[in-house]
């Protein structure tokens, strides 16, 4: 990541709000609501805890690390 | 299977010993500066209080029959999350600086530090959370019932005194205020019921995992096979897809937004993420630590939910108690324990935060103003109030928990966790418009905030509690069927007529939308007043306040120094307001007296101290009664204004008379540079009419010289020398004449029209021509004359107009060649004017002097003898005589070629009015 000002850093937490809420709603959440996937695990169940927990990661890059290296 | 009473009390008392000793732990370690509270960690995990026993046991519920339906409750707060940092941080930084120690306080310090905004929020969150607590009160119960094998059935028809709820009410009550309401603590932070909670939202979280894992890889081989397992049975297989049937995208939408805004603004999660907060920098890490608990606390969930359809299905086993009925069914009541431990702490933990957060709202919010208001009538200083504080919020404490008991006992039986939990949210959402719209927008005003939370609480009542009152058969049916009082348009649950997926969704809808119209439109059709302007502003402009603190205060306040520690010591106590002092001495590097006059900033600092412990708004009351307060009258203000309009318009007039300066430098320098220029011409001319005067005077004196020394010159001889004379004079006093001409015409100019009258252009042509005609024979010049117009009046002085042409043809003449020389003057009419031409066939003008030639004392070189001849007067003359007549004289000409001079004059319409 470029070296993002404060400035920077809050327009992209606001972008974050907005993806996320983008896509843990319908109709983007239904392309991922039915199926299996690995075997026999839903698909839903995967995406949302996979994408959610790449979420978090994001969160911590962007408001913990990015603000300490700063 | 099922565990003995006793061993599960024995368990139960052994828990609690152990927060007891963790709490007071912590607190020890506070007072010896040594916080363990004081951690990013510790402070995630006390977040962490969002996980009730709605997660718990709930979530599982709400799974059993929606699939993924429990899931926007916490998908909620972590989108959220990323914007929750900004408006947190916002929020954190204002209450520390302003000693906010409650959402209620928040409210009521930004809309103006009065009363009723607080007391609008204290009541809306006691309506809003008592149901939620009684439904922590449930699931402790069902617990201890599962446990102990009765299966989970209210028993309403037991004495009160054999009913579990109450036990539990009163226990937690202990609890509280132990750790809650110790004290009155001007910063209302509690790092024994932090750690407390902290401890429980591990212990919880550490009881479901293992709840999970042996389910999903005890009973079943893991994930894999328990969702095949599901997908073949004909209920469980239902829940695996996400989809509209199961839970609609209107209903997920709206439980995300409820629950995004819950996370931040229920009581209980301001209080541990607002008011107990003791680095604003946790945050940061927070921001990541509370999602991804989040997550890991949801993984298990569907498992779960599905293993217990696929076990009780068809069975009286509620979905709400799979997770210990599995255990226990399959041996492990150990298990089975420390997952109701677990489920009895997300209980419990947050029972004691809410209460607490409770408790300070009502008694700094409700109590207090009444208290003051009413004792200040009788008795300005309330002795002991301190004293009498604590004891009033240990009274509100086992008053809330009591009414959360009685709520139990009523309705709570007939509804599930999350229906009652989600209604809770409903409620205290309405108090986003009033506490967001605070701190972005200064213009939102306390009749604004005030009526929209009114507005939205009404709707919510009618849109959920009524709703749900009519369904149990509380309220006649006919509400819900035909709407209120017959009007349809009025349905409970289909407001306006507008039919949602869910009753939540329509209420968080409707309450939402007339709450943020009515504070917004409330806000624009009412005032603030000056102490709520100053509030918006420091609200709203956060950041120039928290770097120039002091700086921007409107109201003046000062009091005596002795009074203010009197008044502060009767609430505070004597140790607390020395230690106040002590602090404001230390910081300001100053010693205050008794006999001193308190200065307006430390009535301030007093005031933020004593709101600590009142709230903000009976604060102000209070300090009010001993302070002067001259508010920075608007008068004062106004000075201030007035003084820097002044210095404006000071600056401006500055800049004004700096360039008028300029503007008259430059007109100097350009006068002084043709000053200059004129004083060369002057000059020249001066050189050149005394050359001019010189020649003649010098050819009479010699010729009056010859006369009068030779007496013999013959009669024809000095005849010729006297007309010699006579000429030669005649020569000066026309140049002489020419001379005085110049000043004539610049006078006349000045005169402009006076004396005009119509006269024939052309004859006046005709005239000047055939006056000049014999010099023209003479030097045997052709002088013609052509009119192409019918009428050729024009407005004008007969003499100065012969003047103008006789100037110009006798210019050309002399300019014209000696041989086969030709002037030809024309008129034409050009409609508004008459434009005359006066063309010679001379030497023509070097084109660098076209433009110079009019101005006074310049003189063409005649080209012949390469000196000048004339004055240099003649065409600057004429130039004033024809601008004179409001007419344009120019000349173009090439050398050799020769030259055309053209007049335009006006023309005189007779019948032009």
């Amino acid at each position: 990541m470029g070296k993002g000002s404060g400035k920077d850093i809050q327009y992209l937490l606001v972008g974050m709000f907005f993806l996320a809420l983008l896509i843990y709603n319908y109709p983007i959440l239904m392309l991922f609501g039915k199926g299996k996937i690995f075997g026999s695990l839903p698909t839903a169940w995967v995406f949302i805890f996979v994408s959610w927990t790449l979420f978090i990661g994001i969160c911590y890059l962007l408001i913990d690390r990015k603000s300490r290296t700063r | 299977m099922s565990l003995d009473i006793q061993c599960l009390v024995i368990v139960l008392v052994a828990y609690f010993v152990l927060l007891f000793i963790l709490a007071t732990y912590a607190e020890k370690r506070e007072r010896l500066k040594k916080s363990i509270v004081n951690n990013p960690i510790i402070y995630a995990l006390s977040l962490a209080v969002y996980c009730t026993a709605w997660t718990y046991f709930g979530s599982i519920g709400r799974a059993s029959t929606t699939g993924y339906g429990f899931l926007p409750i916490y998908l909620g707060p972590t989108i959220m999350a990323p914007l929750c940092y900004f408006i947190l941080l916002r929020v954190i930084l204002i209450s520390k600086d302003q000693r906010i120690n409650s959402i209620a306080d928040f409210i009521s310090a930004r809309y103006g530090k009065s009363t009723w905004p607080g007391v609008i929020v204290a009541t809306i969150a006691l309506i809003g959370i008592i149901p939620y607590i009684s439904i922590q009160l449930k699931a402790i119960v069902f617990c201890l019932d599962v446990l102990s094998g009765y299966g989970f059935k209210a028993d309403l028809s037991a004495p009160i005194y054999e009913d579990k709820a109450l036990y539990a009410a009163i226990i937690l009550a202990v609890f509280t205020i132990l750790f809650g309401v110790r004290h009155a603590d001007p910063n209302e932070r509690h790092e024994g019921l932090v750690t407390a909670i902290a401890f429980e939202s591990i212990f919880k979280l550490v009881a479901f995992l293992a709840a999970g894992i042996f389910i999903v890889f005890g009973i079943y081989n893991g994930f894999d096979s328990l969702f095949e397992a599901a997908a073949a049975h004909p209920e469980a297989g239902k829940l695996l897809d996400l989809t509209e049937e199961s839970t609609s995208g209107q209903s997920w939408f709206f439980l995300i937004i409820l629950s995004g805004l819950a996370v931040f603004l229920l009581p209980r999660q301001f209080h541990v993420a607002v008011v107990e907060n003791t680095n604003p920098a946790h945050l940061k890490k927070a921001m990541w630590l509370f999602p991804l608990y989040l997550l890991l606390i949801n993984i298990f969930v569907l498992p779960i939910a599905l293993a217990g359809i696929m076990h009780y299905s068809g069975t009286s086993v509620e979905a709400e108690t799979f997770i210990l009925q599995l255990p226990l069914d399959y041996n492990h009541p150990a298990l089975a324990l420390i997952i109701a431990l677990g489920g009895i702490s997300a209980a419990a933990s947050m029972v004691m935060v809410a209460v607490t957060a409770l408790t300070i709202m009502v008694s700094n919010n409700i109590f207090t103003p009444i208290m003051i208001r009413t004792k200040q009538a009788s008795n300005l200083y309330i002795s002991e109030f301190h004293r009498s504080l604590i004891g009033i919020r240990r009274v509100i404490v086992l008053a809330i928990l009591l009414l959360a008991f009685g709520f139990y006992k009523s309705v709570s039986q007939e509804y599930s966790i999350v229906s009652i939990g989600l209604i809770s949210f409903a409620a205290v959402v309405q108090f986003a418009p009033a506490l967001i719209g605070g701190i972005i927008w200064k213009r939102g005003t306390q009749t604004g905030a005030v009526l929209g939370m009114i507005a939205g609480i009404f709707v919510w009542m009618y849109t959920l509690p009524v709703l749900n009152l009519i369904e149990v058969g509380f309220l006649p049916i006919e509400i819900k069927e035909q709407g209120l009082f017959g009007f349809s348009l009025l349905k409970p649950n289909q407001l306006f007529g507008l039919q949602m997926s869910d009753n939540i969704s329509h209420a968080v809808f409707w309450s939402l939308l007339i709450n943020i119209s009515v504070y917004y439109f409330g806000s624009l059709f009412s005032r603030q007043t000056l102490i709520e302007a100053a509030q918006a502003d420091y609200f709203v402009d956060f950041k120039k306040y928290y770097k120039a603190a002091g700086e921007y205060e409107v109201i003046r306040r000062s009091a005596s120094v002795k009074s203010l520690k009197f008044l502060l010591s009767r609430y505070l106590g004597e140790p607390q307001v020395k230690r106040i002092f002590n602090e404001y001495e230390n910081q300001n590097q100053i010693k205050i007296s008794d006999t001193e006059t308190a200065s307006t900033e430390l009535v301030n600092f007093a005031e933020t101290n004593l709101a600590g412990a009142l709230g903000a708004a009976s604060a102000r009351v209070v300090i009010k009664s001993v302070v002067h307060e001259s508010a920075i009258s608007f008068d004062e203000l106004l000075r201030v204004l007035d003084r820097t309009q002044e210095a404006i318009i000071y600056s401006n007039k500055l800049e004004q008379s700096q360039t008028e300066l300029e503007d008259a430098t430059n007109q100097l320098r350009q006068a002084n540079s043709q000053l200059k220029e004129l004083d060369t011409l002057k000059a020249e001319f001066i050189s050149t009419v005394t050359h001019e005067l010189r020649t003649p005077i010098t050819s009479i004196k010699s010729l009056a010289n010859i006369l009068i020394e030779n007496d013999d010159i013959d009669t024809d001889q000095s005849k010729k020398f006297l007309s010699i004379i006579a000429e030669e004079s005649d020569r000066i006093s026309r140049i002489v004449s020419q001379v005085l001409d110049t000043e004539k015409a610049q006078i006349k100019v000045k005169n402009d029209s006076e004396g005009f009258q119509p006269l024939n252009l052309s004859n006046i042509l005709k005239k000047t021509i055939s006056a000049l005609a014999p010099i023209a024979e003479k030097k045997k010049v052709k002088l013609g004359f052509t009119q192409d117009v019918e009428e050729a009046t024009i407005l004008g002085n007969f003499d100065n107009l012969m003047q103008i042409f006789i100037n110009l043809i006798s210019n050309a003449i002399k300019f014209s060649p000696d041989v086969d020389g030709r002037v030809e003057v024309t008129i034409n009419d050009t409609g508004q004017s008459l434009l005359i031409s006066i063309a010679d066939n001379g030497i023509g003008i070097q084109a660098n002097k076209l433009q110079l030639i009019f101005d006074k004392f310049v003189q063409v070189q005649d080209g012949a003898e390469g000196k000048p001849s004339g004055s240099g007067l003649g065409l600057y003359i004429t130039k004033k005589l024809v601008e004179q007549h409001d007419g344009r004289i120019w000349v173009e000409s090439k050398t050799g070629e020769g030259s055309t001079f053209f007049v335009v004059l006006p023309k005189h319409t007779q019948n032009a009015w």
